[in-house]
């Protein structure tokens, strides 16, 4: 564990347990995420429901976990989505340059403009709410951030006298891009990604605080504020604010981790230690 | 310098333009079309939906559209009315953008005002406890969702001290405690979030001076370090601070609509979020253009601004 800091632990731990909690929530959740029962509205968290209950008595542990499924399932989504399209426009035109790169990077410019959640807000009401059209607007705003990070690190690569032997063995262009200059390229891509992630659970939290995100059947961690913080906030809290801790964590824990692998690989690699990626803009 | 200011306006208008397709597309991507998804929930009949579609301009071709509302953003009226209330969008816009344009310079000025001095403060004492007890807490500030963050002092400032935000928002002129009371927090919420960023550069900028030749040099020549730091540190690193302020202001933009719908404030933010829910595409739309072209403008300034404190920039085309 040498030069692992604690936090780092302490964010690793944090993510397995919530991902377990995710993927385990039908083994472990207590109760049914959906089972309403009148006589036990508002329980305070006690030694039965841990979290206690919400308005309707559902009990808001297991909601939580299943809760997880959505936020998580919509924040991968967006990330793999955004992360496919980035670093493919990235690396392309950082490899081509001239004319074609002029004009991705003038796209990126003009998608870059949106302030992000303005950019998700219009995308949410043009497709209307699931959790399909939610991943798919936090996608469109990850989009330009990941497509410069990777531009920037593929610049880095394209200069390196190695490509010139690849293509001198008469590579192509897509071998050399993804064989050759992706796997150069891709530790600090992939520590942003990471972060990303965690700027993608936020969005998705945000987006379903504001009612635009994911609708009601299903239980995602931002639509468990909406409705604990609108209905009962003074009443029992709890409903609103064990589930934004457990956000909370989570989003801090995937960012800690992706600043930690940031710095490894670049240390491997002996190269000075680059300035921190920190968390995407929101 | 003119000539540059003059350049740089130039280059914008094709980008603003650009933006306006992008939102104008996004929202013509709706399956079907937007009559049929405004009168989804209530019962109507064939005649109904055509009047609407007419009374929309649906029936006009694309590119006649975009110019009709393009237009319209220019002539004042913003496109139009309100679906929901009927009410002039551009009377909307009156009413909301300076409640939203004044929690954005309180933020600003709040995070200026508190994280030059903790950026100069933690670069003076680089590596040291200070240093990093600084370093951790913007760390912290920045990671921390901003919605969580204000649901938790919401409910602290209920529990604490039994106090909710006022229901009717007052101006500034109107009723000075009541607005006071009314943006003080999330003006805080919004710097918290907007402020990490300034103190990183503030931080990077003055150890980079610190660090070079020519603050070397000037220390050789006998000046003192309060010399060094006063008269060639800090105002580098101030412009460094103004610039990552410009960059950030879109930050700033997504942060007002969630602070505005948490604490209710009658802000632009709040207005979009409300729009949306109702389903009110005119009024999504052109606010999003106005937010869009908003943050553009201050980029502008910024940019504008920063040749004017750096003359370099105006000469070499570095920042082209």
């Amino acid at each position: 564990m040498r030069g692992v800091g604690v936090g780092v632990v302490l964010a690793g731990v944090v993510l397995l347990v919530v991902a377990g909690g995710a993927l385990f929530a039908d083994l472990i959740a207590p109760f049914d995420p959906l089972e309403q029962a009148v006589d036990r509205r508002l329980l305070p968290p006690g030694r039965k429901h841990l979290f206690g209950t919400d308005g309707f008595g559902r009990d808001v542990l297991s909601r939580t976990l299943y809760g997880a499924r959505v936020s998580i399932a919509v924040a991968l989504a967006s990330v793999l989505v955004a992360g496919g399209a980035g670093v493919a426009l990235g690396l392309t035109s950082a490899y081509a340059g001239g004319r074609y790169d002029l004009m991705v990077q003038r796209g990126i410019d003009v998608l870059h403009g949106f302030p992000f959640l303005v950019m998700a807000l219009i995308v949410v009401v043009a497709l209307s709410p699931s959790p399909a059209a939610t991943a798919a607007a936090i996608a469109l705003s990850l989009l330009p951030l990941v497509a410069r990070v990777a531009r920037g690190a593929a610049l880095s690569v394209v200069e390196e006298e190695y490509l010139l032997a690849v293509r001198a063995t008469g590579a192509g262009a897509a071998r050399t891009v993804f064989r050759h200059v992706l796997p150069a390229a891709g530790p600090p891509i992939a520590a942003y990604l990471a972060a990303c992630l965690g700027t993608a659970v936020g969005a998705e939290a945000t987006l379903s605080y504001l009612g635009l995100g994911v609708p009601p059947p299903y239980a995602s961690w931002g639509r468990m504020l909406r409705e604990g913080s609108r209905a009962y906030f003074d009443a029992a809290p709890w409903v609103t604010l064990l589930p934004g801790l457990v956000l909370c964590a989570t989003v801090v824990s995937l960012i800690v981790v992706g600043d930690r692998l940031g710095r490894r690989r670049y240390r491997a690699c002996g190269e000075r230690r680059p300035q921190r990626v920190g968390r995407p803009r929101q | 310098m003119v000539r540059y200011m003059a350049r740089r306006v130039i280059v914008a208008i094709p980008t603003l333009i650009a933006m306006s397709l992008l939102v104008f597309a996004i929202m013509r991507v709706l399956p079907g079309d937007v009559s049929l998804a405004i009168l989804a929930d209530t019962p109507h009949t064939v005649e109904m939906r055509e009047a609407l579609r007419r009374e929309l301009g649906l029936e006009e071709p694309l590119p006649a559209q975009y110019a009709r509302w393009a237009g319209s953003m220019l002539d004042g009226s913003f496109g139009g009315r309100s679906l929901e209330t009927g009410e002039p969008i551009s009377a909307i816009l009156a009413e909301q953008l300076s409640v939203t344009l004044l929690l954005a310079v309180y933020a600003v000025v709040l995070s200026l005002a508190v994280a030059l001095p903790l950026g100069v403060a933690a670069g003076l004492h680089r590596g040291r406890a200070l240093d990093r007890a600084i370093e951790g807490a913007s760390r912290a500030a920045l990671s921390v969702p901003t919605v969580f963050a204000a649901l938790l002092v919401m409910w602290l400032l209920l529990r604490l001290f039994g106090w909710s935000p006022p229901i009717i928002y007052e101006g500034p002129a109107d009723d000075p405690a009541t607005h006071i009371q009314m943006v003080f927090w999330p003006a805080l919420l919004l710097a918290a979030a907007y402020g990490p960023h300034l103190v990183r550069v503030t931080r990077t900028r003055l150890i980079d001076v610190l660090d070079s030749d020519y603050a070397e040099s000037a220390r050789a020549r006998g000046l003192t370090e309060a010399h060094v730091v006063l008269r060639h540190a800090l105002p580098n690193a101030l412009v460094a601070a103004i610039t990552v302020a410009g960059v950030q202001l879109g930050a700033l933009v997504s942060g007002a609509i969630v602070v505005e719908t948490v604490f209710g404030l009658p802000g632009i933010g709040r207005g979009i979020v409300h729009a949306a829910l109702a389903r009110d595409y005119p009024v999504v739309q052109s606010i999003a253009t106005i937010l869009v072209a908003l943050v553009l403008a201050g980029n502008l300034a910024v940019d504008l601004l920063y040749s004017f404190l750096d003359p370099r920039v105006r000469y070499d085309g570095r920042r082209m």
